[in-house]
C-alpha cells in the first residue's frame, strides 16, 4: 500500500448551496478537470445505504457541503486533557488516510470526503461557546471525524482556524494529526493557544494498520520542527493494539520519539486503548472478514468491542510506566473506563 | 453471477451477446442470456419494464450484493454526436427532479455525463445532457439487490438536433452499441469485475461439512461458523479448529462459543 497522500481527486460534488462560499471556489479552481457534479444535499451521496466503505476508500470523491445544524458538540470523555469545557467540531468528515482500527469506517456508509465550506458558522460558534465560557478556557478538539492536517492543503483548515483561535484568549484548540502537512504551520505565527497533537502507535501497527499514513520517523521529525518552532505539541497513543510484541514496539517508538521531542516542553500524552461501538465494530469486521485484528483478545462490553480487563490493564499500565521514564506523570493521561 | 447486463432492446442486446458469447435461457420472459459469468436480460422499452426485469433476473439467478450491474442503451443529446459513449454521473428524473448518482470507485477514460429520465422520447433536448427511458429506474432496482459502487450506466449518443431518431434503424443501433463494447469492458466492466472478484475471494466458503456433520447448525449459526472459521483461519496460518479438540461439545453453539473464546484468548502477530 502506498504511503503517499495523495488528492488525486477526479469527481467533485457540489451542494447547489456550498457553490459561493469563497472555499468551495478555491477548492473547484484547484480541481479544474475534475468532474464536478452538482446535488441538492451532501447526504444524498453520502449517507445511502449500501455503499461499500472499503470500495471507495481506494478512490475517494469529494463532496463540498454546508453544514446546518449544530456546528460545536461536547467532546467525548477520552478527548479531555484537563480541560474544564470540551467540545469537537467538524469541519470534515473522513481522512485521506487507511487505519483498519478507524472507527469512521463503521460509522459513515461512505469513505467520500466531505468539506464543510461554511467555516464562518463553526466560528461563530465557537466565538459564542467561549463568551458563555468566560471564566475557564474552552477546548476545541477538531480532529475528531476526520485528521485536522491530513487534508489541510485542500482545506486551507490552519490558515482559517489557528489565527482565529489565536485571537480569542479563551479558546484553545487541539489538531489532531497523523500527517506530515506542517507547511501552513509553519508560515503563521505561533500561538499557545493551539497543541500540534501527534497520534502514533508502534512501528509494526503503523506498518501493517495504518495504509497510507506517513512513517513514524518522518511524523516524529515534523513535530520536532513544530516544537522547535515554539509550538506547543502534545502526544497520543490511543488506540494502543495488543500484539505480540506491542511493548518492545512501544518502548522503541517511546525512545525514537523522545530522542528528538523534549518532554519537558510537551503539553500532554494521552494513553487508550482500542474500543469501538458494538455497531461499528460489527460493519468493520464484515468489511474486513480475514482482518485478524478483529478477533483476538476483543470483548463486548458497555456497548464497545474492548480488550478484557486484564489485556487494558496490561496495556495501558506497562505503557504509562514506559512513557512515565520520560514524562512527568501529571502531564500523562490514561483513558480508562 | 459476477456480471448482469440489463438492456432495453434486442438490437442493443445482440452485440453484448455476441462480445461475452451468451446463450439464451430458454422459455423466460423477459428473454435472458447467459454463460457462466455473464448474464443479459432484455427488458423493453421504459422503466417500468426495466425495474420489472432487473427483479426478475436477480430472483432467477440468485444474485448476490457482490455482483456487478450495467445498464447499456441508447440516448438522445442536444450536442453529442452519434456514436459518442458516455458513463451516466447523474441520473435526473425530469418529471419529479429527483436526481441519483452513481458512485465509481477508479477513474475512467470513458468520458462522463448527466442523463436526464423521460417517459417519452424527446426531440428538443432543451437540457444539457443525455436524454434516455431506462436508466433511474435500473439504479433504483439494483441497488436493491447490490452495493451502490457496483451499478453503472452506459449510453450510446444515437441521436441529437440534428440526427433525429426516426432516421435509425435496429442495425445502426447494433453496430453503435457494438463499435464501444471493447473500450466499455476494458474501461469500466474489467476493474469492476477485478474489485468484487478480489472481495469475493476474501469471503469464500469454508468447507463446513466437516462440522456440519458433526453438530446441527441453523442457519444464523452456520453464518456464525463461516465467520469464525474465517477468523481462526486468519490467526492460524490458515488453519481451520480440529474437530478433535472440540468433542467434548455436545452442540453447535457450545461449539462456537468455545472457539470464540479460544480466538479471544490469542494474542495477534502484526508482520
Ligand atoms: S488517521 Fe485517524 S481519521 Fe484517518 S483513517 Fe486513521 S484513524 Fe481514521
Amino acid at each position: 500500500m502506498s504511503r503517499n497522500t495523495s488528492y488525486m481527486i477526479d469527481t467533485i460534488f457540489i451542494e447547489k448551496s456550498a457553490r459561493n462560499f469563497p472555499l468551495a471556489k478555491e477548492v473547484l479552481k484547484r480541481f479544474s478537470s475534475a468532474q464536478h457534479i452538482e446535488c441538492s444535499h451532501y447526504g444524498e451521496v453520502f449517507n445511502r445505504h449500501g455503499q461499500n466503505f472499503r470500495v471507495q476508500k481506494n478512490h475517494p470523491s469529494l463532496i463540498l457541503a454546508v453544514k446546518e445544524g449544530e456546528f460545536v458538540l461536547p467532546a467525548p470523555v477520552e478527548y479531555h486533557v484537563g480541560g474544564r469545557h470540551n467540545y469537537y467540531f467538524s469541519h470534515m468528515l473522513n481522512c485521506p488516510y487507511d487505519c483498519r482500527y478507524c472507527f469512521l469506517q463503521g460509522m459513515y456508509s461512505s469513505a467520500h470526503y466531505v468539506l464543510f465550506v461554511n467555516y464562518e458558522d463553526f466560528k461563530n460558534d465557537i466565538a459564542n461557546i467561549t463568551k458563555i465560557n468566560s471564566k475557564d478556557p474552552s477546548w476545541f478538539f477538531s480532529g475528531y471525524d476526520c485528521d485536522s492536517l491530513a487534508f489541510d492543503p485542500v482545506s486551507n483548515f490552519v490558515n482559517h482556524f489557528v489565527p482565529f483561535i489565536a485571537e480569542n484568549s479563551n479558546a484553545r484548540m487541539e489538531l489532531r494529526t497523523k500527517s506530515t502537512q506542517i507547511r501552513a504551520l509553519n508560515k503563521i505565527d505561533v500561538t499557545s493557544n493551539v497543541i500540534c497533537a501527534f497520534s502514533f502507535t508502534g512501528e509494526l501497527a503503523n506498518r501493517s494498520l495504518e495504509h497510507r499514513v506517513p512513517e513514524n520517523s518522518k511524523r516524529i521529525s515534523a513535530m520536532a520542527k513544530l516544537q522547535y518552532r515554539g509550538w506547543p505539541v502534545a502526544v497520543r497513543f490511543d488506540p494502543m493494539m495488543y500484539y505480540q510484541n506491542w511493548r518492545q514496539d512501544f518502548s522503541q517508538l517511546c525512545l525514537n520519539l523522545f530522542k528528538k521531542i523534549n518532554p519537558a516542553y510537551l503539553h500532554s500524552v494521552s494513553i487508550g486503548a482500542f474500543r469501538m461501538p458494538v455497531n461499528y465494530f460489527r460493519k468493520v469486521r464484515s468489511l474486513y472478514p480475514t482482518e485478524s485484528l478483529f478477533v483476538a483478545g476483543l470483548h463486548q462490553k458497555n456497548g464497545n468491542y474492548e480488550y478484557g480487563l486484564n489485556i487494558e490493564n496490561e496495556l495501558l499500565g506497562e505503557a504509562q510506566a514506559i512513557v512515565g521514564q520520560f514524562v512527568e506523570q501529571d502531564r500523562i493521561y490514561t483513558m480508562r473506563d | 453471477m459476477l456480471l448482469h447486463f440489463v438492456v432495453a432492446l434486442h438490437c442493443e442486446a445482440a452485440p453484448i451477446i455476441e462480445f461475452y458469447k451468451l446463450k439464451s435461457i430458454h422459455n423466460t420472459l423477459p428473454q435472458v442470456y447467459r454463460n457462466e459469468s455473464v448474464c443479459l436480460v432484455v427488458t423493453g422499452i421504459g422503466g417500468l419494464a426495466c425495474a420489472s426485469a432487473v427483479g426478475y433476473l436477480a430472483g432467477l439467478l440468485k444474485s448476490d450484493k457482490c455482483g456487478v450491474w450495467i445498464n447499456i442503451g441508447i440516448a438522445g443529446h442536444q450536442q453529442f454526436s452519434r456514436g459518442t459513449v458516455c458513463l451516466v454521473r447523474k441520473v435526473t428524473e425530469l418529471a419529479t427532479g429527483k436526481a441519483i448518482y452513481p458512485s465509481l470507485p477508479f477513474s475512467t477514460r470513458i468520458p462522463r455525463a448527466d442523463c436526464f429520465y423521460v417517459d417519452r422520447a424527446e426531440v428538443q433536448f432543451n437540457e444539457n445532457g443525455l436524454y434516455e427511458m431506462e436508466s433511474f429506474a435500473f439504479f433504483k432496482a439494483a441497488w436493491r439487490f447490490c452495493t451502490i459502487d457496483y451499478v453503472h450506466s452506459i449510453k450510446v449518443v444515437s441521436d441529437n438536433r440534428l440526427e433525429t431518431a426516426g432516421q435509425i434503424t435496429h442495425s445502426i443501433i447494433s453496430s453503435l452499441v457494438g463499435s464501444q463494447l471493447e473500450m466499455v469492458d476494458r474501461n469500466l466492466v474489467v476493474p469492476l469485475c477485478c474489485i468484487v472478484e478480489n472481495l469475493r475471494s476474501e469471503t469464500s466458503q469454508f468447507d463446513i461439512e466437516l462440522y456440519t456433520d458433526k453438530w446441527h447448525f441453523s442457519e444464523t449459526n452456520r453464518l456464525r461458523l463461516s465467520r469464525i472459521l474465517r477468523q481462526f483461519a486468519a490467526l492460524s496460518d490458515n488453519q481451520l479448529p480440529n474437530i478433535e479438540d472440540y468433542k467434548h461439545c455436545n452442540k453447535a453453539t457450545e461449539f462456537l462459543n468455545d472457539v470464540e473464546s479460544n480466538l479471544q484468548c490469542r494474542e495477534i502477530r502484526l508482520i
